[in-house]
């Protein structure tokens, strides 16, 4: 390809899809890492980028009468370049400068400040859309060629991303390889254009900031303000997020994505998360023990005359750290399993006598995976007779609120469908101990005739009348009509969403609400076209996340294929944008009213078809193949209905490029909100489908009754 | 022809839109379902009136009138207020020109506990005290640990009816020593615990108060009369975290500590050492030389272990060696007993003679495996030993 100006702008065009989508998965972790990681927090975000994206797009056209569009293009390039970086560092400096030192941020705080930090970089991305689909449309138009190699980076980018830098590579490592492509990209489009002065001033500020990136640790600077008064001694980041270390005097304290895993000497969370469990069999033999083995957790189990522990991590990092810092026994009886905990547990042909969770609250869709109905049936089945197990979660032991008593309802009566009996021990967490056989409160009495030798779980520090009479008040606070907690109904994890938000009072309605009237306002004042392209955005994100979820929910979370699942969305994403386009002569607003219509039927039968594989055992090969078929039937389809769009429409360039591209990453932003935090643990899969389909349909109906006003290009 | 042209007008829009909201209402049945499962669960809760008044209030004790409203005495918050409303701490609301307790017999929380867990080391070891909270609390610490009562009104949580006089019968029945007015905020519920502590005395019940002793002199020494023991949460020595931690200030509190030791209280302190905001030793030694100074070197002084807890989930729990060296501190000012909380097997839970230096009271948990305090005297030095120990 020679490498005329024409072509470098395609190469821009393709470096900002690999900084965009590298840039969203990055931020994504720091936020997550840095505020505080659920299912709507993440909606939030992803909503917030996809919103100043599409602002960014409409306000490009703005841009549509300057002369020298190629100095606006470096100048953006070169915000792109730099943006990731400052915005990361800020995020991580100025986190416990604008709020309480370690203290979590409220609902409000996390739109808003997101929603600051991401402006630069996300309305620069979206202008960049915009005037790039001017440039390159100066014959013919070509938005859809736009779309095409802007979905061609990212695909790219996800594919080196979740396949190369990850593994090798820390965020601040990876944003500075972006930052330098950028750069390049920058100079060289000045060089072709023979514009010295800018890239002379492009080239300085590179050298300045490369400068200073490697000059200053940075990721130190930004790290030790984060974590004020903590020696950080160890950190790593992989797939699932980041991991490291902190010293307080002689403590450690090990962090996974800002959360505190645990800290060492916690005695009490160590004993009371295994021998309120183990106490109750008779003669534990064959343990399980998911998640907590790093923190001293082991060393308790062996307290009992074992045979085996198989001992799985859901952060196979954690493993690795617990090696590191020597915290993990070298004993034949310990098993280390480096698998998803779903996946081991539906293929081993092992079976247990106490299975011990030690797993975060269920707050997002992949940890609620592990206090479901169908979990639990299926560790039922890999059970011995007898035998017990054992989850937990956050309470007060002296009050429940009606948020905690929805979240502990929820899960009490799940196990109570799976297993006859379930205790509540009160301790400083609310221990679930669930099992077929009778099981007793009695714990100090246990302890003593077991002769188990503790510092916290004995009679010094415990009294069995007191935990009866506090058992009982939980369990006499909750409700035996909750419903319970399944796959594809994960209420759970919206009542910890609930539980989240009652911290600090929000009004989830009023913010609901809110988002009503902005939607209404926008919808009102687009084309109708723009309302279809809103409405196939909405199902796409949502299907991706359906896909996702459910992904993860029958086979289990493997890093890679959902990396796969992604990187064939974006494949799908360009071919239907592109290379489908060329199979047709001439496209028309019937061919944009079918496609809807075909997206809505789409997204109704997407979770049927999923149950349908969950009910049905395929083989391995034959469920993932139908997940791929699945995410590119609806990304090409997306794509397509984009190219339709922007060529049905008559208008002028930059308000085409502007009004669709924001319409599309609008609806996708309202969907990846909605459905995952919301309509998902409402409404369960099924219905979320008929919704989504409905809305479609409803879309086809009214472009189809305005079929005559719409004006196009034939 | 104008894109406008392409465009749906307003009156369609509404229209389709309306068919469309019917098509998603059909979807969204299952919403309410849900919903109903979550007004069952509350539905659980006592039948509370909506009015500003129900069977729960009574007219507050420490108020006045101003030209800008009713200003309640109670607290430093000092809140003033107009007709319906309700103060800071959700509890005090005027009605018909009058302020009114809307906690007087409603707790939300009621539990028997060691005495030791208030903690109150030095005042009747070994026994159990009937625990109450109401809704409410005049403070909004980040990190506090009942926050699902501090930070709600009682209209809003589940509450037991419990009037003075039943909640003494109910601490009786329980075989408990003493009423612990504790969790959330006892300042709050002034009147109950007021008029509950009365009825006690008289039924041969101490009175304990678990505070963070944010609260005016005049209610103070008031209810110092009718307390037998106070663990006042001294929660910093800096005006300035006291007032981004907790939403209070600091004099009071000291007033506070004052005020208990004059009118012959039985006195534990407590400060909860929280990773970068309480753990500055030089705080801590002007905290603990102003304790001496004042007076309260006979006072135990617990520094507790802080977990990551509420809105401060962001911080690693406290280190045993910060909690040692803290307690190293005190001694060294010369407070004569100093505990460390929420540390299993922390030798600084038991108690040493100030004076021969040997083991009086060995504690584990919330058991004492052996005490050599005979008529409040160490056995082996005749030293005295502050407490109420029978």
């Amino acid at each position: 390809m020679k490498l005329s100006s024409h072509n470098i702008i395609k190469l821009s065009i393709i470096i900002t899809g690999i900084t965009a989508v590298i840039t969203q998965i990055i931020l994504l972790r720091e936020f997550l890492s840095v505020l505080f990681g659920n299912e709507l927090i993440m909606g939030i975000i992803l909503a917030n980028w996809m919103l100043l994206t599409g602002a960014g797009a409409y306000l490009g056209k703005f841009f549509s009468n300057t002369k020298n569009k190629i100095s606006i293009i470096i100048s953006l390039q070169v915000i792109l370049a730099i943006m990731p970086i400052i915005t990361v560092f800020a995020l991580n400096v100025l986190k416990n400068i604008v709020f309480p030192v370690g203290s979590m941020l409220s609902l409000f705080e996390i739109i808003f400040s997101s929603f600051i930090l991401l402006v630069p970089f996300c309305v620069s991305s979206g202008i960049a859309f915009t005037i790039f689909s001017i440039e390159i449309s100066k014959n013919s138009n070509s938005i859809n060629k736009v779309y095409y190699l802007e979905s061609l980076g990212s695909l790219i980018g996800g594919i080196i991303l979740n396949f190369i830098l990850l593994f090798f590579f820390s965020a601040f490592q990876i944003l500075t390889i972006i930052l330098t492509i950028n750069f390049l990209a920058a100079i060289l489009l000045a060089i072709k254009n023979k514009m010295t002065v800018a890239g002379t001033i492009t080239s300085i500020i590179f050298l300045i900031f490369l400068t200073i990136i490697l000059k200053f640790d940075i990721e130190e600077a930004s790290l030790s303000k984060l974590y004020e008064g903590q020696n950080i001694i160890y950190s790593q980041e992989n797939q699932y997020g980041k991991l490291f270390v902190s010293k307080t005097d002689e403590q450690l304290n090990f962090y996974e994505n800002g959360v505190s895993l645990f800290s060492t000497n916690n005695i009490i969370e160590n004993e009371e998360s295994v021998h309120y469990a183990m106490l109750q069999h008779s003669a534990p033999k064959n343990i399980l023990l998911i998640s907590g083995g790093v923190s001293g957790r082991i060393k308790e189990i062996l307290k009992y005359q074992i045979s085996k522990i198989d001992y799985l991590e859901i952060n196979p990092g954690i493993i690795e750290l617990g090696n590191i810092f020597g915290f993990i026994p070298k004993i034949m009886k310990l098993n280390i399993i480096n698998k998803d905990a779903r996946l081991f547990i539906n293929e081993t042909q092992n079976k247990y006598d106490v299975v011990l969770m030690n797993l975060p609250e269920p707050t997002t869709a992949r940890i609620n995976r592990f206090y479901t109905f169908e979990f639990f049936s299926e560790i039922k089945k890999k059970l011995n007779n007898n035998a017990v197990i054992s989850i937990s979660l956050n309470s007060s032991q002296n009050y429940l609120s009606k948020e905690e008593i929805n979240t502990n309802s929820i899960i009490f009566n799940t196990l109570k469908t799976c297993f006859k009996n379930v205790k509540i021990i009160p301790g400083n967490r609310n221990y679930y101990i669930a099992s077929d056989t009778n099981l007793s409160l009695q714990i100090t009495r246990l302890v003593n005739s077991k002769q188990i030798k503790n510092d916290y779980v004995n009679d010094s520090y415990l009294d069995d009348e007191l935990i009866k009479q506090r058992s009982e008040f939980i369990k006499n606070s909750l409700s035996t009509k909750s419903k319970i907690n399944k796959d594809f109904k994960p209420i759970s994890y919206y009542g910890q969403l609930l539980l989240w938000m009652s911290y600090f009072k929000n009004n989830f309605l009023f913010i609901s609400i809110l988002v009503l009237i902005f939607l209404v306002f926008i919808l009102m004042k687009i084309n109708i076209i723009s309302v279809g392209l809103f409405a196939g955005g909405f199902a796409a994100s949502s299907a991706e996340v359906i896909i996702l979820i459910s992904f993860q929910i029958i086979y289990g979370y493997v890093y890679h294929i959902i990396g796969i699942i992604i990187t064939l969305f974006m494949a799908g994403l360009a071919i239907g944008s592109y290379f489908l386009p060329k199979f047709f002569k001439e496209l028309n607003k019937n061919h944009f009213i079918k496609l809807q219509f075909i997206i809505g039927i789409y997204i109704i039968i997407l979770p049927l078809i999923i149950i349908l594989c969950s009910t049905l055992n395929f083989e391995k090969v034959l469920l993932h193949t139908i997940f791929y078929v699945l995410t590119l039937l609806i990304s090409i389809m997306t794509g397509f209905q984009f190219a339709i769009a922007t060529k049905i429409r008559k208008s002028k360039i930059p308000s085409l490029a502007a009004e669709s591209y924001s319409s599309d990453l609008l609806g996708s932003a309202i969907g990846a909100l909605l459905t995952s935090a919301l309509l998902i643990p409402l409404i369960g899969i099924i219905n979320v489908g008929i919704l989504i389909g409905f809305f479609n349909i409803i879309c086809v109906l009214i472009i189809w009754l305005k079929r005559n006003r719409i004006i196009t290009l034939q | 022809m104008s894109n406008s042209e392409n465009k749906i007008s307003k009156r369609n829009f509404l229209k389709y839109g309306l068919y469309g909201t019917c098509g998603m209402l059909a979807g969204l049945g299952s919403i309410d379902i849900i919903a109903g499962e979550i007004s069952k669960i509350s539905s659980k809760l006592p039948d509370i009136s909506k009015d500003k008044l129900w069977k729960w209030s009574k007219e507050a004790h420490f108020y006045i009138s101003t030209p800008r409203g009713i200003k309640c005495r109670l607290c430093p918050q000092a809140c003033v207020l107009e007709e319906g409303e309700t103060g800071d701490c959700k509890t005090r609301v005027v009605f018909e020109n009058k302020l009114y307790t809307i906690v007087y017999g409603n707790p939300c929380a009621i539990h028997v506990d060691p005495i030791e867990k208030k903690p109150l080391f030095h005042f009747l070891p070994e026994s159990r005290s009937f625990s109450v909270a109401t809704a409410g609390c005049n403070l909004a610490c980040l990190n506090c640990q009942n926050w699902q009562i501090s930070q709600s009104s009682p209209k809003d949580t589940s509450n037991y009816d419990l009037m003075p006089e039943k909640l003494v019968k109910e601490a009786i029945s329980r075989n408990c020593k003493s009423i612990a007015y504790t969790y959330s905020e006892p300042i709050v519920f002034y009147e109950y615990m007021y008029d509950s502590a009365k009825i006690a005395h008289k039924n041969n019940l101490k009175n304990v108060f678990v505070s963070a002793g944010y609260i005016e002199e005049k209610p103070m020494r008031k209810l110092a009369k009718v307390i037998d023991a106070a663990n006042i949460d001294l929660k910093s020595f800096s005006n300035d975290i006291y007032e981004m931690l907790n939403a209070g200030t600091l004099q009071p509190v000291l007033n506070t500590l004052k005020i208990l030791k004059e009118e012959n209280v039985w006195l534990e302190i407590t400060n909860l050492i929280i990773p970068n905001w309480t753990d500055d030793f030089d705080m801590i030694k002007k905290m603990c030389n102003w304790l001496f100074d004042n007076g309260f070197a006979d006072c135990p002084l617990h520094f507790s272990r802080f977990t990551p807890m509420y809105k401060l989930t962001q911080l690693p729990y406290t280190s045993t060696t910060a909690l040692n060296k803290a307690r190293q501190i005190a001694i060294d000012a010369g407070i004569k007993f100093v505990y460390i909380g929420n540390v299993v097997g922390s030798k600084a839970e038991n108690t040493y003679c100030p004076n021969c230096g040997k083991l009086l009271i060995e504690r584990k948990g919330f058991k004492i495996n052996s005490n050599f305090i005979k008529n409040n005297k160490c056995s082996f030095c005749d030293e005295k030993i502050s407490g109420v120990w029978e």
